[in-house]
Formats: structure tokens, C-alpha cells, sequence
């Protein structure tokens, strides 16, 4: 138990010294000097044509990223509860829908 | 072990500080040698050679002015960028140094994986937030790459996990040649696995022939697009600290340099690590991009299944040994 506390609070420490950093960058950093202008992200397309944005992402990348994310997780969940049994299964379970959802994502 | 003991841990060894000056060595390595195979002479002003220079490029863009466009979710884009790069530092106090760190809780072997793939998810998510369309789309192919292989460099696990019994990466690094000397049928296996692994590792470090992320978009930066001063310096920092952390997991668990305690540990994972990177940028120097279609066909069709195969044949064989 008291490794998991050593685990949680080393974490901790690097995201705070991370993020102190960061807000440290933040502070020292020049002010941006036309925010006030401040105009659309750069645009694909020919010069002089309307700026477009992309509203991120297409549904289908979230589903597949999402069941490709729960596989190191789930197997982890798996290990940590000794049921390494369950392995063999949890590839079964998220094979198929993973690779049918890479092919429509390949098409997208 | 006491909080100063826990503060110099995550802080400086093996964790923060430690990731941090691995990646930018491994930049400088990387500048160097490309430019050695390209005949040029690479960054030759700061520091011994020239070395010093991804440092220095990191300072100066934290120091530059940071334009944001205004379609970015800010808030967003920073908090995913931070808890990249303290997940990837992470990932690396958690690696099997032999010497300091936190010790192993026993899981080790998949909770680095999980780390690695969650900062590099994290890095995609930055990207997308800006909702530009060159950010987007680098954004996208990001993610198209992550996904091709991250379940293949999990399975892995298996081959060292029947191997020697354990998914402690302690264990596994002192015992992985007894274990193959015990069980040699598991050789061929992991011979396989080495190669597939290294193939994986190229693809999450991002190298040639899987830059996916920078293709069509490159001139503007790729999935980096739109990112200025911190966010930038934020940006490159957490996928090299992502990417060598990754390589030195791969090492640790599917090469386990020897001795594995001990000020001589450090420096043969680190050797060893050296020379794996060094052939990763003799790949990368040397292949020219394959297509993300290519790179999801590649993936999905062979090295994801052999990975999966690899991993279910090494378990079946090491369980029915033991």
C-alpha cells in the first residue's frame, strides 16, 4: 500500500514541477503583442480564398481511439486483480471491433 | 524510504530531470548522426560539438512569444501538454534502473505501456484542440499511428511476462536469460518479438518511416501547427521524453542488459539503450515516410496479429513449461 502512496505522490511532484515550469514560461514569456488582432488559424486552400476550420475529430477516430486506449488500461486492471486469464478474452473482445473500426477509419 | 529520498526520485533521478536530459540527448544524437549520414556537420556552436543545442532550442521557446489562435481551447491544449510530459517522466522513474527509484508494486511491466500511450494520446488531444485545420489533421494521422501500434507493443509484454513469470520489470530484467535459458523453445519467440518491437518503438518515436504525423501538413509544422513558445517547447519535450522512454522500456523488457543492480546497471541500460537508438537513427535516416494507409495495412494486418500471436503462443508455451 505504501508503494501505491510513493507512486501517487511522484506523480504528483513531477506534475506539479511541470506545471510550475510551465506557468513559470507563462509568467516570464513576452506578452503577445496583437492579441486584440488576433485572427483564424492558418486556413487550407488557395490564397485569398474564406478561411476554413475543421471541428475536430470524426466520430469514428474518437470510437476507435477509444477502444484502442481501454486495451493497455483494461489489460493493466486485469494484472493488478490477478486475472491474467482474462487476457485472452479481453484480446477477443477488442480485436474485432477494433479492426473493423481501423477499416472504416482507413476509408474515412 | 523519506520525502527527501521521494523528492530526488521524481525530481531529478530517475524521473524529471533524468527523462528530460535523455530526450535532449537523444535529439542531439539523432541531429548529429543524420547530419553525418546527409554530409553536413549538424549543430556544431552550443556546447561540446554542438550537443547542447536542442537544450538551448527548448529554453529559447519558452522564452518566445506564445501566438494563439483564437479557435484554440487553451486551457485545454495546456493541461494535455503537461500531463504529457509528466506521464512520460513518469513512465521513465518507473523503468527498471537498478539502482534508486521507487521500487516496482509488481505490475510494472503494463503500467509503463499505459503511461507511454496515455501521453502520447494526450499529445493528439493538444493537436485537435486548436481546431485548425493543419493541426487537426497532423492531429488525426497522430492518432492513426498511435493506434497502429500500441496494442502490438503491449502484447509484447507477454514474451517476457512467460519468460519469467512476472510483470515486474525488477524481475523481469535480472531474469529474462535465465528464463530463456530454462525455457529455450521461447527463443524463436522472442527473437520475433525483438524484431516486431523494434519496428513498434520506431513507430512511437515517431521516426522515419512512420513521420505520419508530419505528411501533407509539414510545411506548417504537421501536428505542431499552431503551436508557438511554450506550447511548442511543451510540445517537442513531451514526445521526446515519450519517445526514449519508450525505447529504454523496450530495452529493459526484451533485452534486459545485465548486471540489472547497481551503478553498472544504469550504465549498461543506458549503453544498450545507446546502441538501439543509434540503429533507430540509421532507420530513420535511411527509409524514406510510408503512408499512413500503408502504415494502418502494415499494422493492422500483420504486426498487430503477430504481436497478439507472439504474445498467446509464448503463454501457452511458458505456462504449459512451468
Amino acid at each position: 500500500m505504501a508503494q501505491y502512496f510513493y507512486y501517487l505522490a511522484a506523480f504528483t511532484l513531477i506534475l506539479i514541477a511541470s506545471t510550475a515550469y510551465y506557468i513559470a514560461a507563462f509568467i516570464l514569456a513576452p506578452r503577445p503583442r496583437r492579441r486584440g488582432e488576433a485572427t483564424l488559424p492558418y486556413a487550407c486552400g488557395e490564397k485569398g480564398q474564406e478561411a476554413k476550420s475543421l471541428d475536430p475529430p470524426y466520430p469514428i477516430v474518437l470510437v476507435v481511439f477509444a477502444i484502442a486506449e481501454s486495451v493497455p488500461i483494461a489489460s493493466f486492471f486485469c494484472a493488478t486483480r490477478d486475472r491474467l486469464a482474462l487476457l485472452p478474452l479481453l484480446v477477443v473482445a477488442f480485436v474485432p471491433p477494433l479492426l473493423v473500426a481501423g477499416r472504416k477509419y482507413e476509408r474515412s | 524510504m523519506n520525502v527527501l529520498e521521494l523528492f530526488v526520485s521524481a525530481l531529478i533521478y530517475p524521473g524529471l530531470l533524468t527523462a528530460v536530459s535523455l530526450a535532449l540527448s537523444f535529439e542531439a544524437l539523432k541531429r548529429k548522426i543524420e547530419a553525418r549520414m546527409q554530409n553536413r556537420m549538424g549543430p556544431t556552436y552550443t556546447g561540446l560539438r554542438g550537443f547542447a543545442q536542442p537544450l538551448i532550442d527548448i529554453v529559447k521557446l519558452l522564452g518566445k512569444e506564445d501566438i494563439t489562435p483564437l479557435t484554440m481551447h487553451e486551457a485545454v491544449a495546456a493541461a494535455a501538454l503537461v500531463w504529457s510530459i509528466s506521464l512520460a517522466a513518469f513512465a521513465c522513474l518507473l523503468l527498471p534502473w537498478g539502482l534508486g527509484g521507487l521500487g516496482d508494486i509488481g505490475y510494472n511491466a503494463l503500467l509503463i505501456p499505459v503511461c507511454l500511450s496515455l501521453a502520447a494520446a494526450l499529445l493528439g488531444l493538444a493537436s485537435l484542440s486548436t481546431r485548425s485545420p493543419y493541426s487537426v489533421i497532423g492531429g488525426l494521422r497522430f492518432i492513426g499511428l498511435l493506434m497502429s501500434y500500441d496494442i502490438g507493443l503491449i502484447s509484447l509484454v507477454g514474451v517476457a511476462y512467460a519468460t519469467t513469470g512476472s510483470l515486474d520489470m525488477d524481475v523481469i530484467r535480472a531474469k529474462l536469460w535465465e528464463g530463456l535459458a530454462h525455457k529455450p523453445f521461447l527463443f524463436p519467440l522472442w527473437l520475433l518479438a525483438l524484431l516486431v518491437g523494434f519496428i513498434l518503438v520506431q513507430a512511437d518515436l515517431g521516426e522515419d518511416p512512420f513521420t505520419i504525423a508530419e505528411a501533407e501538413t509539414e510545411v506548417a509544422g504537421g501536428f505542431e501547427a499552431e503551436f508557438s513558445g511554450r506550447k511548442l517547447a511543451f510540445m517537442r519535450l513531451g514526445h521526446e521524453v515519450h519517445g526514449v522512454t519508450a525505447l529504454l522500456f523496450y530495452v529493459s523488457l526484451l533485452l534486459a542488459p545485465q548486471p540489472s543492480q547497481g551503478v553498472f546497471a544504469v550504465i549498461s541500460l543506458l549503453a544498450i539503450g545507446l546502441v538501439i537508438a543509434f540503429l533507430s537513427i540509421i532507420v530513420d535516416a535511411s527509409t524514406p515516410r510510408i503512408r499512413l494507409k500503408d502504415m494502418i495495412k502494415l499494422s493492422w494486418g500483420y504486426l498487430v496479429p503477430l504481436s497478439i500471436l507472439i504474445a498467446f503462443l509464448s503463454l501457452m508455451l511458458g505456462g504449459a513449461a512451468s
